[in-house]
């Protein structure tokens, strides 16, 4: 299941639209965001990358988190 | 130094992120002459996405580099990231990219910086680890998310991209002969701590700084060696633009078939620490068995490292199972606009 | 059981710019005391629901405040599980009434949500998902793959989930608080611009400050409103641990234990508060609460089933699209609106619906008026 979120958190607003999706693996799902600028589609087969969560401003520690690509 | 024990690249990999834009397309936002990416010899440069930086490109290199490990992940002991583009000032890349890549706390670790000669230091510091026996296998990258004033002549060239390479004293797919480095105090490029962008010096970044220490250690590991530039299949040169290193090949009597598969640069631009890095991933990845490459960085302020490497027998059979190749990579990166890029470096200030 | 919703009171739902968290809590407590012809004193226990205070005024510890509010001290609780606190507040004060610790009790459900910026508030609502798991989805996003679900297997269409926000809109012009006094043709819900895929603005409950308050007893009053069952479902918090996609099972279950509890089933049921944060809640609803069988849905709200002459009235107050929904309050304003329309003899059998995230938790009250 994939959507496009095109409003979000303040944080995030500056990465609309990113896709968002519900992904089988090997049976067990899990949500994941997608990379920025990745259009993902139902069926599609993908992989998780690191990427940065969110911007950070100039003083915190940059937070990592997973996110998919196509493979 | 000339080597005499087993010690080499035990597998490899890089990222690249997956949006270029075209230095035509840099030129005409500058109102600039378009041709002159062509002068540069640099066609494109890859651009990060959004949430891309320096940790994320070295960590996705080190997975690929792990995928196709034959080892045991937890007896990579050291670490070491080098790049001009550490996220922090102070706080090592290294350990957020061991923690992602799951390795042991028993590391030895420290981010480098030599301007583009980071990572090939890290080479030549994680063949001594492994040589002292200090480790069994050491995993060092180079990765890079270059900022460049806009408008300014490094902006058609400064680039992005990882590589990494884990080395290790068996199973070796290619054996270190023999490596030197030479340093002197050539301010052609710095940064200032709190600036947003380097300085250079122009032209003075040419003779004095690239060309002598290139030439210089070459020069000296030949010597050392006993070899000729027609004892080499390959030679890898730092690639700060598609000019130099061709000019440099010709100098110390390389030819264009030697040369041509290290230049990457054409493509993704000047990857910085990672340049070096991942223009040998290109040589290796359609090496031969027994081949010989000459490999010389040049990190400005300003330095060289120099490499004679030897392919083995187990690299062909290596390669076959590498699930990527950088000219695939290459050929599938998106072409983006000019205001795409500038607000992909924008998220990437310093 | 005889629990008889004895006072309701529900403010105006809307941007309340003029009205504080604590002037909420008290327009709401204060209307429902009097319209129960009651005074503090005969209150035992206050039950405040409310899911964003802590984030968005640095005000938790409702239950001291609702009850410093009233005068009296009397014993109070905040009860939160996201968008059905007001339903888990009810549950709580019912649970008190049958042990026989209380005989009277004040529940009361407040939000203010309109005083920060609309980013920050997509933000505080997305804690009612699993945070860790769930990082970067937003609630109109969670919703819209439960939309592209239904969509996907049951091939329900873009009118149909317009239809549901039509009827809700022309619904609330019978309730003067409703947040939305606005006619809408299927054709503009649709048009309206994408929120999160295939999810647009149209299909989405506001950002609503309001409050809601019942007073309940154990005594029985004849002419007005009792609780006849409930039940409380749950499911995992995050959407991927859910076994189906296209149903709540929270809300089955919830369901299922209501009507067991009242002795009644779903034909049963002449009108409905359900749950409708986004177009597609309510369709789930229809099936999940067994108005309809599995995929229906869609067809029973676009052929007119859910109005007025139709099989049941779903939504009388405008739902949560058109009335408006703050958030801690919709749970106990649903109790609230369903007492007074059944106090006043439009109809015997009613079901309340609340659901929590995107169906983690879910709550169905049932309540009659008639003479049993």
């Amino acid at each position: 299941m994939v959507t496009t979120i095109r409003t979000s958190s303040p944080e995030l607003n500056y990465l609309t639209p990113y896709d968002y999706a519900v992904v089988d693996f090997a049976g067990q799902k899990k949500e994941f965001m997608a990379a920025a600028g990745e259009n993902l589609k139902i069926g599609d087969k993908v992989k998780l990358v690191l990427r940065k969560k969110f911007q950070p401003d100039s003083s915190s520690l940059i937070e990592y988190s997973l996110k998919l690509i196509k493979v | 130094m000339l080597i005499k024990k087993d010690v080499g690249i035990t597998s490899y990999g890089f990222a690249l992120p997956q949006q270029k834009i075209l230095t035509k397309t840099i030129a005409l936002a500058q109102g600039k002459d378009e041709g002159i990416g062509k002068s540069l010899g640099v066609i494109s440069k890859t651009v990060p996405s959004l949430d891309e930086d320096t940790i994320t490109l070295a960590t996705q290199a080190s997975l690929e580099a792990l995928a196709s490990f034959g080892g045991e992940k937890n007896d990579i002991n050291a670490l070491f990231v080098g790049s001009e583009s550490h996220p922090y000032a102070v706080k090592p890349s290294g350990t957020v990219i061991k923690s992602a890549l799951g390795l042991s706390e028993d590391m030895a670790l420290a981010d480098l910086q030599f301007a583009c000669k980071a990572a090939t230091q890290g080479l030549q510091i994680g063949a001594s680890y492994v040589l002292s026996g200090l480790v069994k296998n050491a995993l060092i990258i180079g990765a890079d998310t270059a900022q460049s004033s806009p408008g300014d002549a490094l902006e058609y060239t400064a680039g992005a991209g990882a590589a990494a390479y884990i080395l290790g004293s068996d199973n070796l797919l290619v054996k270190f002969l023999a490596t030197l480095s030479i340093a002197t105090d050539t301010p052609d490029f710095w940064r200032r701590p709190g600036e947003s962008y380097p300085q250079h010096a122009g032209r003075f970044s040419g003779g004095p700084a690239y060309f002598y220490h290139i030439s210089t250690a070459a020069q000296k590991i030949l010597l050392e060696t006993g070899l000729k530039a027609s004892d080499f299949k390959y030679c890898v040169f730092h690639t700060p633009n598609g000019k130099f290193p061709r000019e440099v090949a010709k100098k110390l009597g390389f030819t264009a078939e030697q040369i041509q598969p290290s230049l990457l640069v054409e493509k993704i631009g000047n990857t910085y620490a990672a340049a070096v890095p991942l223009a040998l991933s290109a040589v290796l990845e359609q090496a031969k068995a027994k081949e010989k490459i000459l490999v010389v960085s040049y990190g400005s302020g300003s330095g060289s490292d120099a490499f004679v490497l030897e392919t083995t027998d187990l690299l062909e059979s290596f390669n076959k199972k590498r699930n990527q190749k950088i000219a695939d990579q290459i050929e599938k990166l998106i072409e983006v606009d000019y205001q795409t890029y500038t607000t992909a470096m924008k998220l990437l200030a310093h | 059981m005889k629990i008889t919703v004895l006072g309701q009171a529900i403010t105006s739902f809307g941007e309340l710019w003029q009205k504080s968290l604590s002037d909420l809590l008290v327009d709401a407590m204060v209307g429902a005391i009097k319209n129960a012809n009651l005074e503090i004193k005969d209150i035992d226990a206050i039950f405040v629901a409310n899911m964003s205070a802590g984030m968005a005024e640095n005000q938790v510890h409702l239950g001291a405040l609702a009850s410093q509010l009233m005068g009296g001290n009397k014993p109070a609780m905040r009860v939160e599980g996201a968008c059905a606190s007001g339903s888990l507040a009810m549950l709580a004060g019912e649970y008190s009434l049958l042990a026989g610790q209380y005989k009277t009790v004040l529940v009361v459900g407040v939000e203010k949500m309109t005083d920060i910026d609309s980013a920050l508030a997509t933000k505080y609502l997305s804690g009612a998902a699993f945070y860790g798991q769930e990082y970067g989805s937003t609630f109109p996003g969670l919703y819209g793959l439960l939309a592209g679900a239904h969509m996907q297997k049951y091939g329900t269409t873009r009118d149909q989930l317009s239809a549901v926000a039509v009827k809700n809109h022309l619904h609330a012009f019978d309730n003067p608080n409703a947040q939305y006094h606005k006619k809408f043709s299927l054709d503009q819900i649709s048009q309206s611009q994408l929120v999160a895929d295939p999810l647009r603005l149209l299909d989405c409950s506001p950002i609503t400050d309001g409050a809601a308050a019942v007073v309940l007893t154990t005594k029985e009053v004849k002419g007005l409103a009792k609780i006849n069952g409930f039940g409380h479902g749950q499911d995992s918090l995050d959407l991927a641990g859910r076994q189906s996609m296209t149903s709540l099972e929270a809300t089955k279950t919830a369901a299922r234990l209501a009507y067991k509890m009242s002795n009644l089933s779903a034909q049963k049921i002449q009108v409905a508060e359900v749950h409708d944060c986004f177009t597609i809640a309510e369709i789930l609803a229809y099936e999940d609460l067994e108005f309809v069988g599995a995929g229906e849905g869609g067809k029973l709200v676009a052929t007119g089933k859910t109005t007025y002459g139709g099989q049941v009235v779903v939504n009388p107050s405008g739902g949560l699209k058109a009335g408006g929904h703050p958030v801690g309050a919709t749970g106990v304003k649903q109790i609230a609106y369903l007492a007074k329309i059944l106090a006043q003899g439009q109809f015997e059998t009613a079901l309340a619906h609340n659901v929590g995230g995107s169906g983690a938790t879910s709550v169905v009250h049932i309540l009659t008026n008639k003479h049993d």
